[in-house]
């Protein structure tokens, strides 16, 4: 019988965090690299992660450790889990019916799936870009506004430096500056979907993640949205699904690649495209299967 | 898009084995010439040398639009970097065997004689560790190309006896000097001949392993 209801098992001890220290998993995808030289800049840490949608298990054991301020890339064919994945970082998939997890994730060291967890707060920490731009049907500046105002902040001082902040992070100011009052629809899709990355900032956090935010864009805004993680690595991490293995080669620090839920090869995107340690990861990106 | 990678791919490994053939085919000619002392020969050589650089140019066009069109990854972009410098490699050898034909020219028009045994086995060396390099690309045999790096020791060796025999005998018979000077030039390109050979094998290598073993301790740990 498939269980209707949302479980959210984790298997983290319900009475107790685990100190950033002890969120070191036993990581079997280093992949050479040297984890122990790495520690201090370890962000997320997934460690046997499985997941199901009700009997049909969608990830297997994944481990896996994320570095602050890189991008780390997830590929692999449709359907193998990779946005699944990407969702349980900021428990997206809680959202989600006769949904079972089991294992430990851990951002800066706190279990996200502790009991005590705050999911929003937990989503101000870790902001999320989709595959289509989502703007709200309302002014550009409202649209980065939203966010800090539903938190509270009404000095329109503040809300004005926030605005202009975030959407010179997101290299869309200059576009926009002189007509922050219009609709965001009347945006082209890049812009619409740079707005959607300044939103994401708006909230100040630490992790972004990106699912496919390139595959509805032209090969111009696309470069944008490119440069734009290079420079945006540099104050958040980065998670990014992209079916665009040449993106994935240029953006990224770190690449995963799956295979029906499996995390088949994790190391540094330098090795991966040019001698992958497994004959699946090399069969994968030069096209021989998927 | 992946049939048209692996066709223009094929296409590409076709045409880098004909150059291996046409620069094998001008080398052994060369040699032919040395040994039988044939000026009609050693000028066929000198006037095929620039079939072997169009056919360098041209595989130079195809590999740049592979990598324009196809993007390659990991075997496939290395084995397309590595075709890329083997022809590189290959047309340096053609030149070298050009070189070799015009001193056998110098040679025999000024009718000298090379007394010295060392070319006929540096000749040899150099012959047959091309034959295996191209062999070990073809059939990415990776002990046969740590083998032919493994030979060019013995050629590095002949080369600097040949120099220190030539060097006694120019000093002892100044009359000797223009001909030691072709010998020395064509014991040189042997020499260089056999280097490139070795390139290629270190390629062979990278294609198929993904290791350099250029410049390194690497490489005498393997042989």
């Amino acid at each position: 019988m498939i269980d209707k209801k949302t479980e959210i098992k984790s298997e983290a001890s319900a009475d107790k965090h685990l100190s950033k220290s002890e969120a070191e998993p036993q990581n079997d995808f280093s992949g050479g690299i040297n984890l122990a030289s790495t520690r201090s800049r370890t962000k997320i840490v997934t460690k046997d992660v499985n997941m199901f949608y009700g009997e049909q298990q969608a990830l297997i054991n994944i481990s896996l450790e994320i570095l602050q301020n890189e991008v780390t890339a997830l590929i692999g064919p449709s359907g193998c889990g990779k946005s699944t994945y990407l969702r349980l970082f900021n428990r997206m998939n809680d959202l989600v019916d006769g949904v079972t997890i089991q294992g430990q994730i851990w951002i800066d060291g706190k279990d996200i799936y502790h009991k005590d967890t705050d999911v929003v707060d937990l989503r101000k920490k870790v902001g999320m870009i989709f595959q289509k731009s989502n703007p709200f049907p309302k002014s550009i500046y409202e649209n980065v506004a939203y966010g800090p105002r539903v938190n509270g902040e009404n000095s329109a001082e503040k809300l004005d430096e926030i605005v202009e902040r975030c959407l010179r992070k997101a290299a869309l100011w200059d576009e926009v500056k002189d007509r922050l009052k219009i609709s965001a629809y009347s945006l082209s899709g890049g812009q619409q979907q740079r707005l959607c990355i300044a939103r994401a900032l708006a909230v100040d956090p630490d992790v972004l993640l990106m699912d496919e935010p390139c595959s509805a864009l032209d090969p111009i805004a696309t470069q944008k949205i490119e440069d734009l993680i290079k420079e945006l690595k540099h104050d958040y991490t980065i998670v990014i699904v992209t079916h665009n293995m040449q993106q994935a080669a240029r953006v990224s620090d770190k690449t995963a690649f799956m295979w029906l839920g499996k995390m088949i090869e994790f190391n540094e995107t330098k090795k991966i495209f040019t001698s992958p340690d497994q004959k699946m990861t090399e069969d994968y990106i030069t096209g021989r299967f998927g | 898009m992946k049939a048209q990678f692996t066709e223009q791919l094929a296409h590409l490994e076709k045409l880098i084995i004909e150059m291996g053939s046409m620069v094998e085919t001008q080398v052994s000619s060369t040699i032919q010439a040395l040994i039988d002392r044939n000026i009609p020969l050693a000028m066929a050589v000198m006037q095929n040398d620039h079939k072997v650089d169009e056919l360098e140019m041209t595989i130079d066009e195809e590999v740049l639009s592979i990598l324009a069109l196809h993007q390659p990854v990991a075997v496939d972009l290395r084995d397309v970097i590595g075709i890329s410098k083997i022809n590189g490699d290959l047309e340096r050898i053609g030149d070298h065997a050009q070189n070799i034909a015009e001193s056998v020219k110098v040679i025999v028009e000024n009718n000298q004689r090379i007394t010295v045994d060392y070319i006929p086995k540096m000749s040899a060396i150099a012959r047959s560790m091309l034959k295996d390099a191209i062999d070990s690309f073809i059939h990415k045999d990776v002990e046969l190309a740590m083998s032919v790096c493994k030979r060019d020791d013995d050629i590095d060796d002949l080369n600097k006896y040949l120099f220190a025999d030539i060097l006694a005998s120019m000093i002892k018979d100044p009359q000797v000097i223009p001909t030691s000077m072709e010998v020395i030039r064509i014991s040189k390109n042997f020499e260089r001949i056999a280097d490139l050979c070795t390139n290629i094998c270190e390629d062979v290598v990278f294609i198929r392993d993904a290791k350099s073993i250029k410049h390194s301790k690497e490489h005498q740990k393997l042989l």
